[in-house]
C-alpha cells in the first residue's frame, strides 16, 4: 500500500472495524460522474473504503449502484471523476479511453480489484481449476504449480475441493457463485467488488453464498458489495451506503442506517423492501 | 498502430510490383528452346471425344489427337504429357502458360486466330447436320424455321448464328432460314437429350465423326443433307503466350512433313472407319 | 406417490413405470422400423426407375467405376486442405469485421462483400488465368485450393462473426475483469466459446465444398467430377457415370457428417447438465 493525498472527500467514511492503526484508504472514488447518453446516471460519488473494510451499497434498481462499481474496475469508463485502488490512480478519459496508456493502467487497477458477477459468468470450456488458474498464469505470470496451490487454497476456503475437475454446467448456482469467488480471490486482490452476488440465485442456495461472503468480512477482506440481503449488512458490514438516482443520500454504520434511517428516501426504499419479504 | 498498417500497405505493394516486374525482365527464351529443355511437351486435350480423344479405364488417353501429338512429341524429341482444360480455355487463348499446345481437332476461324496460332490443318471433318427422328425430317430444307442444338463455343454454333469465317476461308453452305440454334455445354450433351425423350430441338449439328459415334451410341438421330462445310483442324499455339515463333515453325515442319509420309493418313484411316481425312474435300 | 407404494418396501417400483419404459422402447424401434422402410422404399422405387430408364449398365460401370472413384482421392485433398484455409481466413476476417480499426475493417469488408457476391467458378478462372498475368502462377491444385478458400472463407467470415457475437457478454467482461488484454479475451475465452457454436455451421459448409469442388475441373484437374462427365460422354453413358459419381459423393458426405457428429458430442462435453 502507497501513500495517498489526504484530502478526504468522503464524509462517511472512517476507518473499519479491522482496519490497522494509522491505514489510509484503500479505494477512493472522487467526483465520479456517468451518463449513458443523455441519462445522468450518477451526479457526483465520493467513496472512500479503508483497508479490511466491508462496504454495502444498497438502492433501488437504475439508482446507479451497479453503474457505480463498475466504474470502479472500469468495466464503464466514467464520464467525469478519479479513481484509486491500491495506490494506482486514474482519471476518467472518456475521449482517450481507447488508448494503449488508459487500458493498460485500466488493467492494472483490474488485477487489484477483482469482481464477483450476478451472472457468475463462469468459463463454461474450462473445469473449476481451470477457471481459477487461468489468469494467474496469463495475467499475473504466475507459474502453474503456484497458480494451481492458491487456487486450491482458496477453492477449499469456499468448500468445493471436491469439485475441482467438474465442468461449471455441473455446479449449482450457488456452488458456481462461490467458484467464481474463488476465481477473484485467486488473483489476491486488494479489494474485491460483488455486483448483486445473490440476485440470480434461487433463495435456497442464496446462504451458503452469503456464509462464504461473511467468511471474507469477517477475516479482513476489502470488499464493496452491491446487494439486496440486509441480512448480510447488518452482520458484515462496516458501512451501509444508500444511493438514489445517482448520489449518496444517507451513508453510516448498518444498525443506524437499516434501523433508524434519517431520510425519508432512505426510510420509503427500507420500507418497500421490507414489504416485499 | 496506424504506421504499423501503412508500413503493411507500402511492403506489400513492394512485393507486389516485384513480382510483376521480374516477369516482365525475364530473358525471353522461345517456347522450342524451353520443351526440348524439359524434354516434356504439355498437350491439351479433351478425352470425351472419341475416336479424337478418349478415355482408357487405367487413365491414360487413345485416339486420333492422341496418337498425332505422342508422334509431334517423338519428332520434337520429347514426350507428350496431356493436360485436359475446359474446351472453352482453350478457345479464350490467354493459357497463362499453363500447357504448350493444343492438339484437340481446334477448327481454324478466323475469330480464333485473334486469340490462338494455328499451324496448317492436320485434317479435315466433314460438318454433319442431323435431325431426330421423332420430327421425321430428311433434308435439310426441311430443318428451317427449327431448332438446331449444337455445342457452345462450337463452329457449329457459329455457323447457325452466321458468324463462322473458316480460316482457310472454304465455302460454307448457307442456313436453312429462320433456323435457331439452342446450346448444351457440350456436344454429346445433345445426343443425350435427344435419346432421353426431350422434344426441345429437332436438328443436331457436330463434325460427322462425333454425330457418327451418337448414332452408335443410342441417339435417334439420322443425317440430313451433304456436309455444311469442311473444317480445317490444327494445332494451335498461345497467341499471347511466351514467344514461340520458333516452335511454330517447327511444328508446321513436322505436320508437312507427317502429311507427306503418310503418317497422318495411317492414323486416320485406323480411327475414322478407313476414311483418310487428311486431305481437304 | 399412492398409498400402496408408501407401504411398500422403498426400493420397490410401481409396476407401472416398466410398463412406461417398454412402451416408450416400442414407440423408439417403430420409429426407426419407419425410418429405415422409407428410406428403402424411396431408394428402391429410385433405383428401378434408374434400372427401367435403361441407365443401370453394370458393364460400364465395372469397367470404368474404379477410374471414377480414383478421384475422389483429389476431390477429399482439396475439400480438406481448403476447408482449413478457409476456416483461418474466416477467423481473421471476423476478427477484422468486428475490429475498431477503420483500415483492417474496411479490408475484411471488401473481403467479404466481392467474394461472396460473385461466382466461385469466375474466382477459379481468375486464380488460374488472371494472376498468372500478374506474376502469381500456381501449380492447378494449389490454384484450386486457394481459390476454393477464398471464396468459402468469405461465407465462413460472417458466420464466425455471428458466432463471436453469440458468447454472451458476461463472459468477455468477467475476462476483462481479471485483467486479460483484449488478445487474451479473444483467443482464451470468446474463439473457445464461438468456434462451439459455429461448427455445426462448418460441417454444413464443408460437405457443401466436397461438391463444389468439382468446379476446380474446368482448369483441367480430374477430379471426380470431371472423370465422371469425360467417361460418360465419351461412352454414351452420362446418366450412368454421373451416378456412380453421385454415389460417391454420397458416401463421402455421410462419412464426414459421422465426423462432424462425434467432433458435437466432444466439444459438448463442457455442456452436459446435471
Amino acid at each position: 500500500m502507497s501513500a495517498m493525498p489526504v484530502a478526504h472527500v468522503d464524509p462517511f467514511a472512517r476507518p473499519g472495524l479491522l482496519t490497522p492503526d494509522g491505514a489510509e484508504p484503500i479505494v477512493r472514488l472522487t467526483a465520479i460522474e456517468k451518463f449513458f447518453g443523455s441519462n445522468h446516471v450518477l451526479r457526483g460519488c465520493n467513496l472512500e473504503v479503508y483497508p479490511k473494510e466491508t462496504i454495502c451499497l444498497i438502492g433501488r434498481s437504475g439508482s446507479g449502484k451497479s453503474t457505480l462499481l463498475r466504474c470502479t474496475n472500469f468495466l464503464e469508463e466514467p464520464t467525469v471523476g478519479v479513481v484509486e485502488v491500491g495506490g494506482m490512480r486514474l482519471e476518467a478519459d472518456p475521449l482517450r479511453s481507447r488508448s494503449r496508456d488508459h487500458r493498460e493502467q485500466i488493467r492494472q487497477i483490474r488485477m487489484s480489484a477483482q469482481m464477483v458477477f450476478q451472472e457468475f459468468n463462469l468459463f463454461p470450456h474450462m473445469t473449476v481449476i481451470g477457471n481459477l488458474i487461468e489468469a494467474p498464469i496469463r495475467v499475473r505470470g504466475l507459474k502453474k504449480d503456484e497458480a494451481v496451490a492458491i487456487a486450491e487454497k482458496h477453492l477449499e476456503r469456499v468448500g468445493l475441493s471436491e469439485k475441482r475437475d467438474a465442468y461449471p454446467a455441473r455446479l449449482s448456482g450457488g456452488q458456481k457463485q462461490r467458484v467464481a469467488i474463488a476465481r477473484a480471490l485467486t488473483m489476491e486482490p486488494k479489494v474485491l467488488l460483488f455486483d448483486e452476488p445473490t440476485s440470480a440465485l434461487d433463495p435456497t442456495l442464496v446462504g451458503e453464498v452469503v456464509t462464504v461472503m461473511e467468511e471474507l468480512a469477517h477475516t479482513g477482506s476489502t470488499m464493496i458489495v452491491v446487494t439486496h440481503e440486509m441480512a448480510f449488512a447488518r452482520e458484515a458490514a462496516d458501512r451501509v451506503y444508500f444511493i438514489e438516482e445517482g448520489q449518496f443520500i444517507e451513508a453510516g454504520p448498518p444498525e443506524k442506517v437499516l434501523d433508524d434511517p434519517q431520510d425519508p428516501r432512505t426510510q420509503s426504499f427500507l420500507s418497500r423492501l421490507q414489504n416485499r419479504i | 498502430m496506424k504506421v504499423r498498417v501503412v508500413m503493411l500497405v507500402a511492403a506489400a505493394a513492394l512485393v507486389f510490383t516485384a513480382c510483376s516486374g521480374s516477369s516482365a525482365s525475364s530473358a525471353p527464351k522461345d517456347m522450342l528452346a524451353k520443351i526440348k529443355e524439359a524434354k516434356v511437351i504439355r498437350v491439351g486435350t479433351d478425352p470425351a471425344y472419341p475416336p479424337q480423344s478418349e478415355l482408357k479405364p487405367d487413365g491414360t488417353f487413345e485416339g486420333f489427337d492422341i496418337d498425332v501429338a505422342n508422334e509431334i512429341a517423338k519428332r520434337l524429341g520429347v514426350t507428350a504429357k496431356f493436360e485436359t482444360p475446359d474446351f472453352s480455355v482453350v478457345e479464350a487463348g490467354k493459357w497463362a502458360d499453363r500447357f504448350d499446345i493444343s492438339v484437340g481437332s481446334v477448327t481454324i476461324t478466323e475469330q480464333r486466330l485473334a486469340n490462338l496460332d494455328f499451324t496448317e490443318p492436320y485434317y479435315f471433318t466433314p460438318a454433319q447436320m442431323t435431325a431426330t427422328q421423332a420430327s421425321g425430317i430428311t433434308t435439310l430444307d426441311g430443318l428451317a424455321g427449327k431448332t438446331t442444338c449444337v455445342g457452345a463455343a462450337t463452329t457449329y454454333f457459329q455457323w447457325i448464328e452466321g458468324t463462322l469465317k473458316l480460316g482457310d476461308g472454304s465455302a460454307l453452305t448457307p442456313v436453312p432460314a429462320g433456323m435457331k440454334s439452342t446450346t448444351q455445354k457440350t456436344d454429346q450433351e445433345c445426343a443425350l437429350s435427344a435419346q432421353s425423350g426431350r422434344k426441345d430441338f429437332e436438328g443436331w449439328l457436330s463434325s460427322s465423326t462425333t454425330v457418327a459415334a451418337g448414332i452408335a451410341g443410342g441417339a435417334p438421330m439420322v443425317p440430313v443433307g451433304a456436309p455444311v462445310f469442311y473444317e480445317p483442324l490444327a494445332v494451335a499455339t498461345d497467341k499471347s503466350g511466351p514467344p514461340h515463333a520458333e516452335l511454330q515453325a517447327e511444328l508446321d515442319k513436322i505436320i508437312k512433313a507427317m502429311h507427306a509420309d503418310g503418317t497422318l493418313s495411317t492414323f486416320s484411316k485406323k480411327w475414322f472407319d478407313g476414311q483418310d481425312l487428311t486431305t481437304k474435300q | 406417490m399412492t398409498a400402496n407404494a408408501t407401504l411398500a418396501a422403498p426400493d420397490v417400483e410401481p409396476p407401472i413405470l416398466e410398463r412406461i419404459r417398454a412402451s416408450q422402447r416400442a414407440a423408439r424401434s417403430s420409429f426407426r422400423l419407419k425410418f429405415i422402410i422409407t428410406w428403402a422404399l424411396i431408394l428402391g422405387a429410385l433405383g428401378a426407375a434408374i434400372v427401367a430408364t435403361g441407365n443401370a449398365n453394370p458393364e460400364f460401370s465395372i469397367t470404368w467405376a474404379p477410374y471414377i472413384l480414383a478421384g475422389a482421392g483429389l476431390t477429399i485433398l482439396i475439400s480438406v486442405v481448403s476447408i482449413f484455409l478457409a476456416t483461418c481466413l474466416a477467423i481473421i476476417g471476423a476478427l477484422g469485421r468486428l475490429s475498431s480499426n477503420g483500415f483492417i475493417n474496411g479490408a475484411a469488408s471488401l473481403y467479404v462483400s466481392l467474394v461472396r457476391g460473385t461466382p466461385l467458378l469466375v474466382q477459379i478462372y481468375f486464380v488460374f488465368f488472371a494472376l498468372p498475368q500478374m506474376g502469381i502462377v500456381l501449380d492447378p491444385i494449389p490454384a484450386g485450393i486457394v481459390a476454393l478458400s477464398f471464396n468459402y472463407g468469405a461465407y465462413m467470415t460472417e458466420i464466425f462473426r455471428a458466432g463471436i457475437q453469440a458468447v454472451p457478454r458476461g463472459q468477455r467482461e468477467a475476462a476483462e475483469a481479471l485483467g486479460m488484454p483484449e488478445r487474451q479475451v479473444m483467443r482464451r475465452i470468446v474463439l473457445p466459446q464461438a468456434v462451439r457454436i459455429v461448427v455445426p455451421a462448418i460441417g454444413n459448409d464443408f460437405v457443401s465444398m466436397i461438391k463444389d469442388s468439382s468446379l476446380v475441373s474446368v482448369v483441367g484437374l480430374q477430379e471426380m467430377l470431371w472423370r465422371a462427365s469425360t467417361v460418360g460422354r465419351s461412352n454414351s453413358q452420362l446418366i450412368q457415370a454421373l451416378l456412380i459419381a453421385a454415389l460417391v459423393y454420397w458416401a463421402l458426405t455421410i462419412f464426414f457428417s459421422f465426423f462432424q457428429a462425434k467432433l458435437e458430442q466432444r466439444l459438448a462435453q463442457g455442456d452436459v447438465r446435471i
